[in-house]
């Protein structure tokens, strides 16, 4: 079994032990205490992470023992899966432990719903991610530069700037280990055609970069990864979105966090990330053309007031970008920029805006 | 009652006739006030001889005479009573007497006409004499008989002797003339002499609407029921006529002697003290009181305190029989009763008692809310319920103390009310006064059963939640001692037990 796994299995047979076995042999309530995860439970100081607030799963409560039952049995699914090693999905897991209760006409879960509520507990108790843990969801992120991923119990390797394709941001990216490290720095983008653009031009290959990309909202695994490159190689990390509020606020997503994530925020954002662009005023800083810019309708500037109340968005440069936003109502979407030819982007825009926010 | 003596005069015939209305017998309510008048003098008959009531009521209708808007029905009613002896037959059936001397027990005539109201009501309408067949210590006449409008005396169309049946009891059939019926009014006056008559048993039959049938067994585990008694009016219970005509009838020789033996609770000091107050010589006639004297002996009676009027002459349904009765007619889930202490207003003893019937067939009634079932000596009063003492206290009760909403739940509450005088409001003797007294009775008799189903519906609840909450925990504790058994090393029936035993803590 790999270590990991392991690790994951003995964590769950203590938690079973310490929070039934031991107290049900001293005639003890069997219980889990569980932190809050909750927006009025999360506290920005940085980064948004969760407070203390928690709540508790008791067996012998008649509200209650059904949520713990279903816990238990979430946390014995997954100890089977890693114990037979197989790393199931999130639906996997819910098939195995959907059924019909004996001699009752209760199901044990109503949907995948209250299977999924159950692991994200179990990742508040135990502390570690759902990747962690095992539990696979589809990868979403792509990613593109020149280090090795190496999964040393299976004794496997790949040197990723060999692959003639982007390599997808894996789940499973906590069980690999990220060596021979060759860039200064790493870019995120907000979409995944920006990223094939760049990666078309051999963008990270000429400026020895790390390119990634979400493609859109972030997943754990590629914020994971992000946190990664910043803390364990010290690489600088900039963000590049649209001109909008939506593209800003996934910058955020890779920087603060968010309050879903809030209990797991330690290891899924980098707080060192800083924005590239494009800001609201690179708009006329860069004289982008009229013909480039779009009207910003009503929720672009319902979803600015918001972000102006947000607290990570409080500091002097983002209350004056979105000042600037609800005051002109225009966005811009990166794929614009090929007004300009489709070099603009890497050859003047992105090393003019590198050289700003390196300096 | 006052008047009686007078109208006899004139024949207590005509004066019904002239108030036949007054008397129950007006055309929209003759046909109930029928069956009432022969189902009460039957259950009457029974009870004077202490035989278990079975009475069954027929009523089938004459087509071939009815017309213009008017139906002519053969109303029949059957008991096994003692029967009467053929003397006394048609001047039981056939004269309106109307009794001079003033009875004080707890009757269940309403009008003191009774039965003879039907033969009248007959004979008036149809032309028809009212049948009667009994059987009297093991002979069997059957009499045709009409009453003699002007004289008052029966008269006897026929007169025969029957071959000997079994058992006792008498047989009445009339033919009236009414407005069509539907027979609603009848069954719920005879369900509801059910409920207060759980002893006896009633079987009704009717070709009205698609046809009626009733029957409610005997409960036989319940004692008969004992006859009324007469006793002496209570001194504070009088009023001057009434001495006026106790003065007269009287054989004592002496004013003293006529307090002492005429009147309860009144002993030989309360009698001199009386007297004293009233200024009167203890020796002195009581046929020789004038106005004056009368009235300041009453005023001396008013005066004078005396013990309350006993209860002797209440016939009560009694706890046991009202909740059998309650169970029998509405086959509930839960019954309450009270039956509360004998009282007295105005020197008249009454007793209340109040029952309580909800849940099983109740919850089939049509109407939520309180159905209310009044009842004055033992007699369902069905007309004008509004601006009845009962249901004056019944609406304006705070169910919601008890948890009880009268808007959604179904409840069945039956008043009781017993006593010498029931002091009516109106001469249709279907509403009963707001006497205090009696008002704050009812109330207290319906906080106890009101109580009573608050408690029952609580510990449902509680029940009912407390299955429930060992059921969810049994749902899932399997589940959980199937996934820890499974993670750790340990059986899984140790640890259901282990959760299950934290349950009985």
């Amino acid at each position: 079994m790999p270590s990991k796994d392991k690790q994951i299995v003995d964590q769950i047979e203590k938690l079973i032990n310490t929070q039934i076995i031991t107290p049900l042999n001293s005639k003890q309530v069997p219980q889990f205490v569980i932190p809050e995860r909750s927006k009025h439970n999360t506290i920005y100081d940085k980064v948004l992470r969760l407070g203390k607030e928690t709540y508790i799963r008791s067996a012998t409560d008649l509200g209650q023992v059904k949520s713990f039952a279903q816990l238990v049995q979430v946390a014995a699914a997954i100890h089977q899966a890693l114990s037979d090693g197989v790393h199931p999905t999130l639906r996997d897991i819910f098939y195995s432990v959907r059924h019909t209760i004996e001699n009752t006409n209760t199901e044990a879960f109503e949907g995948q719903g209250e299977s999924n509520t159950c692991i994200e507990e179990l990742e508040t108790i135990l502390n570690f991610t759902r990747e962690e843990i095992g539990v696979m969801s589809k990868a979403k992120g792509l990613v593109m530069g020149d280090f090795v991923l190496t999964d040393a119990e299976k004794n496997k390797s790949l040197q990723i700037s060999s692959s003639p394709v982007p390599v997808v941001i894996s789940p499973l990216i906590d069980r690999i280990q990220i060596g021979a490290v060759k860039a200064k720095y790493v870019l995120i983008v907000e979409k995944d055609a920006v990223f094939q653009t760049l990666h078309d031009m051999n963008f990270w290959e000429k400026n020895q970069c790390i390119i990634m990309t979400g493609s859109g909202q972030p997943d754990r695994a590629t914020r994971r990864l992000a946190h990664r490159f910043s803390e364990e190689h010290k690489l600088p990390v900039y963000v590049l979105t649209d001109s909008d509020p939506y593209g800003w606020d996934i910058f955020s997503k890779y920087k603060v966090g968010s309050v879903s994530l809030a209990y797991q925020v330690d290891k899924l954002v980098t707080p060192a990330a800083k924005f590239l662009g494009v800001s609201c005023s690179d708009l006329y800083t860069f004289k982008i053309p009229k013909t480039a810019v779009i009207k910003a309708s009503d929720t672009d500037l319902k979803r600015a007031q918001d972000l102006k109340e947000d607290a990570w968005f409080k500091d002097d440069f983002w209350q004056k970008e979105l000042d600037l936003f609800l005051k002109y109502k225009e966005k811009c979407e990166i794929e614009a920029f090929s007004k300009f030819g489709f070099r603009y982007l890497a050859e003047e825009y992105l090393p003019r805006k590198l050289k700003e926010v390196s300096s | 009652m006052d008047q009686d003596i007078k109208y006899e005069a004139i024949t207590s015939a005509d004066f019904f006739w002239r108030n036949r209305h007054l008397l129950g017998f007006s055309e929209e309510r003759a046909l109930y006030q029928t069956v009432r008048e022969m189902a009460e003098n039957s259950l009457d008959a029974c009870e004077g001889a202490s035989i278990r009531p079975k009475i069954k009521i027929t009523i089938e209708e004459v087509k071939e005479e009815s017309k213009e808007g008017l139906k002519v029905y053969q109303v029949t009613c059957q008991d096994n009573g003692p029967g009467l002896p053929k003397d006394v037959i048609p001047q039981a059936f056939g004269s309106m007497m109307f009794g001079s001397k003033y009875r004080l027990m707890q009757n269940r005539g309403q009008f003191g006409i009774g039965v003879k109201g039907a033969v009248l009501y007959a004979q008036i309408t149809t032309g028809k004499p009212a049948i009667i067949r009994s059987c009297h210590k093991n002979h069997a006449y059957e009499f045709a008989i009409t009453i003699n409008l002007k004289t008052n005396e029966p008269i006897v169309h026929s007169k025969e002797k029957l071959e000997l049946s079994n058992g006792t009891g008498t047989i009445i059939r009339v033919i009236i003339a009414t407005k069509p019926s539907s027979g609603k009014t009848v069954s719920e006056y005879l369900t509801e002499t059910a409920v207060s008559n759980p002893q006896a048993s009633i079987k009704f039959k009717a070709e009205l609407n698609s046809g009626i049938e009733l029957n409610f067994e005997a409960d036989t585990s319940l004692e008969l029921s004992e006859p009324p008694v007469e006793v002496a009016p209570h001194p504070h219970g009088v009023d001057i006529e009434l001495l006026k005509r106790l003065a007269e009838a009287t054989k004592r020789d002496t004013v003293y002697d006529f307090l002492k033996k005429e009147f309860s609770e009144m002993g030989s000091t309360k009698a001199h003290e009386v007297l004293e107050k009233a200024g009167i010589d203890v020796r002195k006639k009581p046929q020789n009181l004038d106005q004056q004297e009368l009235r300041k002996l009453k005023d001396a009676m008013l005066q004078t305190e005396f013990r309350r009027p006993s209860k002797e002459a209440l016939r009560p349904i009694g706890e046991e029989a009202l909740k059998k009765g309650l169970e029998k007619v509405y086959k509930p889930e839960f019954t309450s009763v009270s039956s509360r202490h004998t009282h007295s207003y105005e020197g008249h003893p009454f007793k209340v008692e109040v029952g309580l019937a909800y849940g099983g067939e109740v919850e089939k009634l049509e109407r939520s809310g309180i159905e209310l079932a009044r009842f004055a000596n033992k007699i369902p009063l069905l007309w004008d319920s509004k601006g009845d003492v009962s249901w004056y206290v019944v609406d304006r009760f705070n169910w919601k103390n008890y948890k009880i909403d009268k808007e959604t739940m179904k409840v069945v509450v039956v008043t009781h009310i017993c006593s010498t005088k029931v002091p009516y409001k109106t001469a249709g003797k279907e509403i009963v006064s707001r006497v205090s007294e009696i008002e704050e009775e009812i109330e207290l008799g319906l906080k106890e059963v009101a109580r009573e189903l608050e408690k029952f519906v609580r510990n449902r609840e509680k029940s009912e939640s407390k299955a429930k909450r060992r059921s969810v925990f049994q749902t899932w504790f399997p589940e959980v001692a199937r996934s820890v058994s499974q993670v750790g090393n340990v059986e899984e029936a140790k640890i259901l037990t282990q959760l299950n035993e934290l349950l009985v803590k």
